[in-house]
C-alpha cells in the first residue's frame, strides 16, 4: 500500500513540474501588418511572436535591424519604436524582477532590455530612420538618449564615450544649420577621436558602413555567473573606401561592450552562486557525515539512536543538496545577434542621389573577398544618407 | 484505499496543470486613462500628461497678455512648428504641442486672435485659384486680392538637462520648453512663455 501511494505521489509531482515545464511563452500580440513584410523577414516577425515579452526588446531589434537591411524604413521605424518604447519604461518590482533577483531563477527570466551599448545602438538606427525622414530634430534627440545609455557604464573612464553618437549630434546640427551646436560636437567628439577630420559645412551626405559581426555574450567564471564577451567575426575587413575616401573608423562596437565594467545586478548574480556554493558544500560535509554516523549506528554495540541520527543529517545533506542544485546564478547571455563589431563614416558632397562605390579591405590593403560594393545614398532632408554592411547583418540575425 | 487514490489521480492532476497555466493568463485589456495624469507606462521622457498641463498653462498666460489681447483689431497669427526647435533628448513630435496650443488658444481667445493657416497655404491658393478661374463660385465670404499677412509668429526652443547616477540607477531628465511670440515687423517679442518641469526615474537593480 505504502509504495502505490508513493508512486501515485510521485507521478501527481511529475505532473506538477511536467505541466510547468512545458508552458510556453505567451504569444507576443503584434500588429497584423507585419503578416505582409518581406519573407526574408517572416522569420524575425516569428520570432517577436514565439519570443513573448520576455524577450521583445531583443526580438524587436533583430526585426528593425533586419528591415534596414532589406530597406523597409517602415518596418525598421515601428520595430525600433517598439523596442524603444520598452527600453524607455520603466518598470520596478515586477514579478519578472523578483525572479530574477532570486535565487531560483536565471537573470535571463527577466524582460530583456540589454546592456548600454545594445540600448545605445537602438536609438542610433531609429535615429538613422528619422534622418532619413528628414527630421534632424528627433534624430538628434535619439542620438543624444543613446550617448544617455552609455552614461550607465560603470567605469568612469568609459561612461558617455560613444564616439558615433556624438559624430551623428554634430551631423545633424550641420545638418540643421547649426553650426555652432555642431562645432561643440565635434569638438567633444576630438576628445576621444584626435584624429578625426571635421567635417567640410559644404557636405552634405553621410555614409555609413558597418562590418563585422555582433560582440558575443557568454556565461562564464563560478556557476557561469560572469557576464563575458567575445568579438564578432571580422572577416579581416580592417579599412574601407567611399569614392576612394577612406572612410574612418568611428566606432568599435565590441569596445563599447566590453568597456562597461561591472554592473549592479553582477553583484546579485554573484551572490546567488557563492549560495549554491555553500550550501552544495555544507550538503555534501552533512550527508557524508551522516552516511558515516549511521554506518557506526549500524554496529552491535552502537546506541539504537545512533543511526536515527545519522538518517536525520543525511537527510537534511540531501535536501541542501537538492536546494543547492535548484539555484540558478547563470548570467543573461542574450544578445543583440545582427550588431556590426565596427562602424566607419565618410562625409562628402554629392549634388543628387547617387550610388558611389565602397570598398572593404584588409589590413595590407587587398579588397577582401567580396568587398567591391557599392551604397546608395537616399535622400535625407536637405542632405543624404546611405548605409553599407560588409557581411550582411541579416545572416546573423537567422 | 488504492480505489480513492484512482479517483484523486486525475484530480490532482488537473489541479496541477490548472495552476501552473493561471500563473500569468493572457487576456490582454485595454483602458482609457486621464491624458492629463501619469500613466501606467511611465518614461522621463515628455508624455501626455506634460502636453495637456503646459498647453493649458501656456494658453492662460497668453490671454492675459495685453499686447495680444488687448488690441483694437485681432491680431493674426501664425502658429505651427517651423520656429519652434527641438534640441532636447526626448523625442517630440513638434506638431502635436503647436497644434494643440492654436487650437486652445483659438477656442479660448474666441475670435480675439486671428490664426493664420500658413499649413495650409497649398488648400487655399487651389480654392483661390478655382475661385478666380470661374470654375466654383465666390462662396459667401468676401473675395481679397491677397492671402492674409501675419502680426506675430510662434517661435521657441524645447532643452534638456540629462543626470544619470550609474551606481544606483537613476535618472533624470529636466525639461524646459520656451515659447515666444515674435512681431513680424520688428522683430519685437511681445510674449514669452517657460515650461518647466523634471522627472527622475529608477530603473530595477536587474538592470543596471
Amino acid at each position: 500500500m505504502m509504495s502505490f501511494i508513493s508512486r501515485t505521489v510521485a507521478a501527481c509531482l511529475c505532473l506538477v513540474l511536467l505541466g510547468c515545464v512545458a508552458g510556453q511563452p505567451e504569444r507576443l500580440a503584434i500588429d497584423p501588418r507585419y503578416d505582409s513584410v518581406a519573407p526574408a523577414l517572416q522569420v524575425y516577425m516569428e520570432r517577436v511572436r514565439t519570443g513573448g515579452e520576455r524577450n521583445a526588446v531583443l526580438n524587436w531589434e533583430e526585426a528593425g535591424l533586419a528591415a534596414l537591411e532589406l530597406g523597409d524604413t517602415d518596418t525598421a521605424r515601428s520595430a525600433f519604436d517598439e523596442a524603444l518604447l520598452r527600453i524607455e519604461s520603466v518598470f520596478s518590482d515586477t514579478e519578472a524582477a523578483a525572479k530574477a533577483r532570486s535565487v531560483w531563477y536565471a537573470e535571463s527570466i527577466k524582460d530583456f532590455k540589454g546592456e548600454p551599448y545594445e540600448r545605445a545602438m537602438a536609438f542610433f538606427y531609429r535615429g538613422l530612420v528619422d534622418m532619413w525622414d528628414g527630421d534632424y530634430e528627433n534624430a538628434r534627440a535619439m542620438f543624444k538618449s543613446g550617448l544617455q545609455q552609455d552614461a550607465f557604464a560603470e567605469e568612469q573612464q568609459n561612461r558617455s564615450d560613444f564616439a558615433l553618437h556624438m559624430f551623428m549630434i554634430g551631423w545633424c546640427c550641420q545638418m540643421l544649420g547649426d553650426y555652432t551646436a555642431a562645432d561643440e560636437a565635434y569638438g567633444q567628439l576630438r576628445e576621444f577621436r584626435p584624429d578625426f577630420a571635421t567635417p567640410s559645412r559644404d557636405d552634405n551626405a553621410l555614409v555609413i558602413l558597418e562590418t563585422g559581426g555582433a560582440p558575443q555574450k557568454y556565461a562564464a567564471g563560478l556557476e557561469m555567473s560572469e557576464l563575458r564577451f567575445r568579438r564578432g567575426a571580422t572577416q579581416g575587413v580592417s579599412r574601407v573606401d567611399v569614392r576612394g575616401l577612406p572612410a574612418y573608423p568611428m566606432e568599435d562596437i565590441y569596445w563599447q561592450a566590453s568597456t562597461r565594467g561591472g554592473r549592479e545586478v553582477d553583484r546579485i548574480v554573484r551572490g546567488k552562486a557563492e549560495f549554491k556554493v555553500v550550501q552544495e558544500s555544507v550538503g555534501k560535509v552533512m550527508t557524508q557525515a551522516g552516511t558515516a554516523v549511521m554506518a557506526s549506528g549500524m554496529r552491535k554495540d552502537a546506541r539504537k539512536e545512533t543511526k536515527y541520527v545519522g538518517a536525520a543529517l543525511t537527510l537534511i545533506g540531501i535536501s541542501q543538496m537538492v536546494m543547492a542544485a535548484n539555484v540558478d546564478a547563470r548570467v543573461d547571455a542574450r544578445f543583440w545577434r545582427n550588431l556590426p563589431n565596427r562602424i566607419h563614416v565618410v562625409t562628402t558632397h554629392v549634388p543628387c542621389a547617387a550610388t558611389l562605390p565602397v570598398v572593404f579591405r584588409d589590413g595590407s590593403g587587398s579588397v577582401v573577398q567580396g568587398g567591391a560594393t557599392t551604397v546608395r545614398l537616399l535622400p535625407a532632408g536637405n542632405g543624404f544618407l546611405g548605409r553599407a554592411t560588409f557581411l550582411s547583418s541579416l545572416l546573423y540575425g537567422q | 484505499m488504492r480505489m480513492i487514490f484512482k479517483m484523486l489521480l486525475p484530480v490532482l492532476a488537473a489541479v496541477s496543470l490548472l495552476g501552473c497555466a493561471s500563473g500569468k493568463g493572457y487576456t490582454p485589456s485595454v483602458q482609457y486613462e486621464d491624458t492629463a495624469e501619469q500613466g501606467k507606462v511611465q518614461g522621463i521622457g515628455f508624455e501626455s500628461q506634460d502636453l495637456v498641463r503646459m498647453t493649458k498653462a501656456m494658453v492662460a498666460d497668453m490671454l492675459a497678455n495685453p499686447v495680444l489681447m488687448d488690441s483694437p483689431r485681432p491680431p493674426r497669427v501664425v502658429m505651427d512648428s517651423e520656429y519652434f526647435y527641438n534640441e532636447s533628448s526626448s523625442r517630440i513630435d513638434k506638431r502635436m504641442i503647436t497644434d494643440r496650443l492654436r487650437a486652445e488658444l483659438n477656442k479660448a481667445a474666441a475670435g480675439r486672435i486671428m490664426f493664420v493657416a500658413r499649413n495650409y497655404g497649398d488648400m487655399v491658393d487651389s480654392e483661390r485659384a478655382s475661385k478666380r478661374a470661374g470654375e466654383v463660385d465666390t462662396g459667401t465670404l468676401p473675395m481679397t486680392r491677397t492671402k492674409a499677412g501675419a502680426d506675430y509668429r510662434l517661435g521657441g526652443r524645447i532643452s534638456t538637462i540629462d543626470a544619470i547616477a550609474p551606481k544606483s540607477g537613476a535618472q533624470s531628465r529636466y525639461h524646459q520648453i520656451l515659447f515666444e511670440m515674435v512681431d513680424l515687423e520688428t522683430g519685437l517679442i511681445p510674449w514669452s512663455g517657460l515650461y518647466d518641469f523634471k522627472k527622475s526615474a529608477q530603473h530595477d537593480v536587474i538592470y543596471q
